[in-house]
């Protein structure tokens, strides 16, 4: 199979994955148990008030058609408007989106940071103590709860040495240029305002990073482990190189193949740890927007958040494959 | 050079298969540990369930850890150490209940969709893979968001996000096994699908489902804790439960009361490492590949 072709069948499968997890959300938001419109007016609101409620969300029509509605809509970009603020949830989510992918993105270098060195000593130690050490390391940050260690940062850091800020963003820029506010406080050349906002970054994306650091860390020992046992590292070692060279020029090159398409199948796990990351440290991403929203009983705006999750998601599979594809030409076979 | 790339020694072998071995054994002291901190719990303190004395009086709030109170009081005024103790019912319950759903469901998909083939096997792939692909934890949450939070329905919202992963674990294994010679034979004597794919089959993915099981028990914990922190809980003050109290201990980070998050966040940790031990030490145990 071309590559051409290759994208024309994956694109295809990503449709029926789009609509049945959409599916999903719709049975979750509307046929399960709980209403939204009791949850909404509580046990004392009179038969009109649900009328009114039901007609503004769009809740008295046929089921069907409310379907129909929802999965056009969401096609068109359209996620209706949030009961709280009345403003357009899309819009709403991409001022919140930004943030989060400042955070993760930064959680992700942690990660990677840190997991890979690792990965590499343990598979060079294999069996020995480094390894175990490694591996015990790994298995016990897996599972840390993530805002119980973001907390216990913040006493350490925050409350008792006040080395780092406790929570929250920073200053913004003064001028939004990417909304990415990172760059843009490089892009108007405000380095003052970039290390303080770095400040801050620290401590969340190291929580958030050193808790998905172990998958990266064992993939890379894994792999280092397979790569380091294939005839091309023997004959590098029997031709009398350096083990530096071996281990990084010959076997960390090949291992980190895989890596890149975990790196991508991580994402799901990195959003779910950053809605907890962020709510740890009120960081105003999607997480602290979609858990404020479930408080404030904005069903709407819940709907339309972990749409926008689910879209994520299918998009960010959809390049891996394709990349993976482009990198390996047996998987179009 | 390394020992990596020469063939390792049969010491060694043992050595590494001995990890694996321990690992299991860890985790099932861990849990034994666990599990008997909340079923002695009346024995191990005088305090009430909730923390409160016996008398049901509230001690006084915001102790530090000291000789009445080893782990501290709470913001109301609960004894922690005795809240740590209870604390552990409610999120294994729940990681029990959730893990059994998923389970019942999970197997039984994976075991036909991956014997039967066919056009089947590819919906229900499809299906397993768009929700094995969804973050999980925010699945969770709109669920219970949705259905409101109680054991069983926080149980039945994590169990979703885990039936995938046993449809798929038992799928792939089925595919190998239905092609054994043995597989062969039970059809060839007549024996219904139904019989060749629980009788013969399904006892094959045991130790496979077993890794699942624990690794799930590890994840519903977490999750569970995930859920009481981002206020839905399943059980509301006074009850204890260990996620509820770190989330309660959030708002009084600031004065530095650092015990009343520390202890319930402990014993998450503890009991999460416990099944996860098991789960990895089983999965090197079956393959034994990364050993050799």
């Amino acid at each position: 199979m071309t590559l051409k072709a290759y994208i024309i069948t994956r694109s295809l499968l990503a449709l029926p994955m789009t609509i049945f997890l959409l599916s999903v959300v719709f049975i979750i938001v509307r046929i399960l148990p709980g209403n939204p419109i009791d949850l909404i007016l509580g046990p004392h609101a009179t038969p009109e008030m649900k009328t009114i409620l039901a007609q503004r969300l769009g809740l008295d029509i046929p089921i069907y058609l409310q379907y129909l509605h929802y999965i056009a809509g969401v096609f068109q970009g359209n996620l209706g408007k949030s009961m709280h603020t009345g403003i357009p949830i899309s819009q709403e989510i991409l001022q919140y989106f930004p943030n989060t992918v400042v955070l993760a993105v930064a959680a992700m270098f942690v990660a990677l940071a840190i997991g890979i060195p690792l990965g590499v000593l343990a598979s060079q130690r294999f069996s020995k103590t480094e390894d175990i050490i490694v591996r015990l390391f790994g298995a016990t940050v897996y599972v840390i709860p993530v805002f119980w260690l973001g907390m216990i940062l913040q006493l350490v850091f925050g409350v008792y040495l006040r080395i780092f800020p406790v929570a929250g963003i920073g200053p913004l820029p003064s001028k939004s240029l990417t909304g990415l506010y990172i760059l843009d406080f490089l892009l108007v050349g405000d380095l003052q305002g970039f290390a303080k906002s770095i400040s801050y970054l620290v401590m969340p994306a190291f929580t958030l990073g050193l808790i998905i650091s172990g998958v990266f860390m064992r993939l890379t020992r894994t792999y280092m482990v397979e790569t380091m046992r294939q005839d091309y590292t023997v004959a590098a070692v029997s031709r009398g190189l350096r083990k530096q060279t071996i281990i990084y020029k010959y076997a960390l090159r090949n291992a980190l193949l895989p890596l890149v398409t975990m790196i991508g199948l991580e994402i799901a796990g990195l959003l779910a740890g950053a809605v907890l990351t962020e709510v740890t440290f009120s960081w105003p991403g999607l997480g602290t927007y979609l858990v404020s929203r479930i408080g404030l009983r904005d069903y709407p705006a819940v709907q339309g958040c972990i749409v926008f999750f689910a879209v994520i998601v299918i998009v960010v599979s959809f390049i891996v494959d394709l990349t993976y594809a482009y990198l390996d030409p047996r998987v179009r076979l | 050079m390394t020992t990596s790339i020469r063939k390792i020694p049969a010491i060694k072998r043992f050595l590494v298969g001995d990890v694996a071995k321990r690992m299991v054994a860890t985790g099932i002291v861990i849990l034994a540990f666990i599990i008997g901190l909340n079923v002695l719990a009346p024995y191990l303190t005088p305090n009430k369930p909730t923390g409160a004395r016996a008398d049901g009086q509230l001690f006084r709030p915001f102790q530090e850890p000291s000789k009445d109170h080893i782990m501290g009081t709470n913001d109301i005024g609960l004894d922690i150490y005795t809240r740590v103790l209870y604390g552990g019912r409610v999120p294994l319950l729940v990681a029990t209940f959730s893990t059994l759903f998923a389970l019942l469901l999970g197997v039984p998909l994976g075991l036909l969709s991956g014997y039967l083939g066919g056009f089947l096997d590819k919906l229900i792939s499809l299906i397993m893979d768009s929700l094995f692909a969804f973050p999980g934890l925010i699945l969770a949450i709109a669920i219970t968001a949705m259905i409101g939070p109680s054991i069983l329905n926080t149980a039945a919202a994590i169990a979703v996000i885990y039936v995938p992963v046993f449809f798929r674990v038992v799928r792939s294994q089925v595919l190998s096994i239905k092609e054994l010679l043995y597989v062969e034979a039970a059809k060839s004597i007549g024996e219904s699908t139904l019989s060749i794919v629980f009788r013969y089959i399904l006892p094959n993915t045991i130790p496979g489902i077993l890794v699942i099981l624990s690794m799930g028990f590890a994840d519903a914990i977490l999750i569970e804790a995930g859920l009481s922190f981002i206020g839905l809980s399943t059980v509301v003050p006074p009850d204890a439960s260990w996620g509820l109290d770190v989330a309660i201990g959030r708002n009084y980070l600031l004065s530095g009361s650092w015990w009343i998050i520390t202890f319930p966040g402990i014993m998450l940790i503890f009991a999460t490492l416990g099944f996860s031990l098991i789960s990895e030490g089983l999965n090197d145990l079956m393959n034994p590949k990364l050993s050799e």
